[in-house]
């Protein structure tokens, strides 16, 4: 193991920058990126610029607790910011080079890391520099004191490199564990969803209340992480700050930068160089007779290996059908009176089933075109008609979107003591929703199709169009609405319409009934009518 | 040596006795899989090496471990003298140009070879400019990598590869992809480099390109070497016909 050579770290961050920078100004994302995130940071740095200078101004009449409290707070945020995104950005994307063959057979891969940590560093610094000169010029104008300016910038740019270093290395080692690891690579679907489970769990454990956020704040305060805030504090002459915790704080995150640079080196070694276990995909007979079990005699052929196929590619390639997670974020504030309160919210069950109707859509049918990647030309020109591969698709997210919808509703409903009537219509609003859901999904997928590769966790994927998606939202919403607006004011207040519930929840059902058969027929043939007809660019 | 390319005499410091390539047992295994078995071989300074075996045979893992980007499960192997367990030490004397060539999409091609050069310490931009215009990408040499088709991207990588006159050049199916006046250029330098005494490791199927270029041919198969020797001696050994091809499909056959 060599240090890095400067010029060449150099010259590999000035390069990787350059990359970022035309990628971001020459897609439509990009520049929708850039100025949403210029428009984004600009208004947090006024805020941060008023905190600032509203806790400049206070320094001096607060207690030297309340100081400590808000200072923790700022480094916890920096950090925990910083960490989270380096973390995730070094699993899906940075944590290897791009072009790794050609760069680790011209260069040291000392070299190749120390270029990519110097460009992320870049980045972040793009990112927080103005939020940060926001803070010191907030700071050092409501305290009056220049050298807690001072203070804040070093303690900052401090954490930022310490969080860069050590999220980098946690990144690796994830990744290192991944990658030789054969259960994961048996399992990743499984071992996937699981994490994120529980990931999301934590997530909205921690953040659901304020009362938590203080605890843990508070928490932070009593911990070593507190020292990091002395460093800030000893720029003031108001509070008696703990030199000794200030300096120990100083030397551990200077001393730990280089301990961190070498975990690095060492974990992109293997990382880099070693090999990947070989997932074990040998045929398995359950696995392969899944569709003929379910289908087979009942639809054509073609129509059955199209679902088995999709079916396939989804337990080995979870990435493929990544755009199923996200209606999971409807349930986000749900989820959280039902972690924190312990109590299913009444309008859980709908939310699920609606949830779950737009995932199954969302997972297998929203990019028919693109989603068949180097394939299409053999698609095309196969004995398969559009209806057909169409077809396919749809039972692909209908058949199991349409168990769990029901398991989700009937269950969630039986826990929340909703009304059987209500229970009703929330039960056949869902299942309309998610008969109808992947032929929407089609239609939107062929109108906005999308056969450019993205990066994801360093794996080349071919993800939908975020226009297709959200069209797809769109037209799905205005199907469920009817029925899912009469079963949210069955719950929560019948008294508000001047009509009887039960003509209420009929009225609404049996509208999201129209639509969900208008909207799953034109979809379907708009979509099949789309592919038959489709020709190669 | 051709002047116009800027290529001069490679190996020039390393000792001519010394083989470029030496490999002592090298053994590879992914899990159960053996991808190379206990591979002897030996490249003379200078020579051009055809490395054939059909698909699975274990020729990019062969490449892939020469090239340092991967390390063998035993045995050992030394490139340009150097120990392949010293990464840093061999990428200095290498040239590589794998299947796909490594190049930056966002990058246009001079910044692309400029980039890789000044990486090497080898800033000489009027060679860059040579080796651009030689292999036609002069005029597109201000438009981005991602723009390029894939021939464009196969010379692009291959003059990246060869920019910093790497003593030993290792191919994996640099003809891949190219039109034939695309594929000639890539045969014609193949030779021209050969002749200012760098070494070539060239992998590919097409083996007409072997039987021009290649002074030594070897055989892998199932990871194995099966049979070594010049395109002469090769086909003098067989019976059945008298092409490189020939000898391919019957040593692969004879170890099935």
């Amino acid at each position: 193991m060599n240090w890095p050579d400067r010029s060449r770290t150099a010259r590999i961050a000035r390069v990787e920058l350059r990359r970022t920078w035309r990628s971001l100004r020459t897609s439509n994302r990009g520049r929708l990126l850039l100025a949403g995130g210029a428009l984004v940071v600009a208004l947090y740095s006024l805020g941060i610029a008023g905190a600032g200078y509203v806790g400049g101004g206070a320094i001096h009449t607060v207690t030297p607790g309340t100081v400590r409290l808000a200072t923790t707070g700022v480094v916890i945020g920096l950090l925990g910011l910083t960490g989270f995104t380096v973390l995730q950005r070094t699993v899906n994307q940075i944590g290897e080079p791009d072009a790794a063959d050609g760069l680790l057979t011209t260069v040291r891969y000392e070299d190749v890391l120390a270029g990519l940590l110097a460009a992320e560093f870049g980045r972040l610094l793009a990112v927080a520099a103005l939020p940060l000169a926001a803070l010191t010029v907030g700071v050092t104008a409501g305290s009056g004191l220049p050298l807690l300016g001072v203070a804040v910038v070093a303690t900052s740019v401090l954490v930022l490199l310490f969080g860069l270093l050590a999220s980098y290395a946690v990144g690796l080692t994830i990744k290192l564990v991944v990658a030789r690891s054969v259960f994961i690579a048996r399992h990743r679907a499984t071992v996937g969803g699981v994490a994120s489970l529980v990931l999301v769990t934590v997530w909205l454990l921690a953040w659901g209340t304020s009362d938590i956020q203080v605890a843990l704040l508070r928490a932070a305060t009593r911990s070593p992480l507190s020292w990091i805030g002395e460093l800030i504090l000893l720029a003031v002459p108001s509070v008696e700050s703990e030199p000794l915790a200030a300096g120990v704080a100083a030397t551990v995150l200077l001393g730990s930068l280089p301990v961190a640079a070498v975990a690095c080196l060492w974990l992109a070694e293997r990382v880099w160089y070693g090999d990947a276990v070989q997932p074990d995909h040998e045929f398995d007979a359950a696995e392969r007779t899944l569709s003929d079990r379910l289908l087979a005699g009942r639809v054509a052929t073609a129509t059955r290996v199209v679902a088995q196929k999709s079916w396939l590619r989804a337990k080995r390639a979870p990435l493929t059908v990544q755009f199923a997670v996200a209606p999971a974020f409807l349930l986000v504030v749900q989820l959280q009176t039902f972690l924190l309160e312990r109590t299913v919210p009444p309008t859980l069950p709908l939310t699920a089933g609606l949830a779950t109707a737009a995932a199954a859509g969302a997972a297998f049918t929203l990019n028919p075109l693109g989603g068949e990647e180097r394939v299409l030309p053999l698609t095309l020109t196969a004995d398969v008609s559009g209806k057909q591969f169409i077809t396919g698709l749809a039972l692909a997210g209908l058949l199991p979107g349409a168990g769990l919808a029901t398991l989700l509703v009937v269950g969630l409903g039986l826990a929340a003591d909703t009304p059987l009537p209500v229970l009703a219509a929330a039960l056949t609003t869902t299942v309309a929703a998610t008969l109808a859901a992947p032929w929407v999904a089609a239609a939107a997928g062929v109108i906005f199709p999308k056969f450019e590769q993205s990066t994801v966790r360093g794996t080349s994927v071919t993800v939908p169009s975020g226009f297709a998606f959200g069209l797809y939202l769109t037209v799905l919403s205005a199907v469920a609405a009817p029925g899912a607006v009469a079963v949210a004011v069955a719950i929560l207040g019948p008294s508000l319409v001047p009509v009887a519930t039960p003509w209420l929840l009929a009225g609404g059902v049996t509208t999201t009934l129209l639509l969900a058969a208008t909207a799953a027929a034109m979809g379907y043939l708009y979509a099949a009518n789309r592919m038959s007809s489709y020709r190669l660019a | 040596m051709d002047k116009h390319f800027g290529l001069t005499t490679a190996s020039q410091n390393v000792n001519s006795l010394t083989p470029a390539i030496r490999t002592d047992g090298l053994r590879k295994r992914y899990g159960d899989a053996v991808a190379v078995a206990d591979l002897d071989l030996t490249v003379e300074s200078g020579s051009v090496f055809g490395f054939l075996g059909p698909n699975g045979a274990g020729k990019t893992s062969t490449i892939r471990i020469l090239t340092t980007l991967t390390e063998p499960t035993a045995g050992t192997a030394r490139v340009a003298g150097q120990p392949v367990s010293d990464r840093g030490a061999v990428v200095e004397h290498i040239g590589f140009l794998p299947e796909e060539p490594p190049l930056y999409d966002e990058l246009t091609g001079r910044e692309q070879l400029e980039y890789i050069a000044g990486l090497r310490g080898h800033e000489d931009w009027d060679q860059v400019e040579s080796l651009l215009s030689r292999f036609d990408l002069a005029e597109d040499a201000d438009r981005r990598v991602g723009t390029y088709s894939k021939g464009m991207k196969q010379k692009l990588g291959l003059v990246q590869a060869l920019v910093h006159e790497p003593e030993v050049l290792f191919l994996d199916e640099p003809t891949s992809g190219l039109d034939p006046r695309a594929a000639r250029t890539v045969r014609d330098t193949i030779g021209e480099v050969a002749a200012a005494d760098t070494t070539v490791f060239l992998s590919t199927h097409i083996l007409p390109v072997v039987e021009e270029l290649a002074d030594t041919v070897g055989v892998l198969y199932d990871g194995e070497l099966v049979a070594e020797g010049s395109p002469a001696e090769l086909t003098a050994g067989v019976e059945t016909g008298s092409t490189l091809e020939d000898v391919f499909l019957e040593v692969t056959s004879e170890h099935r």
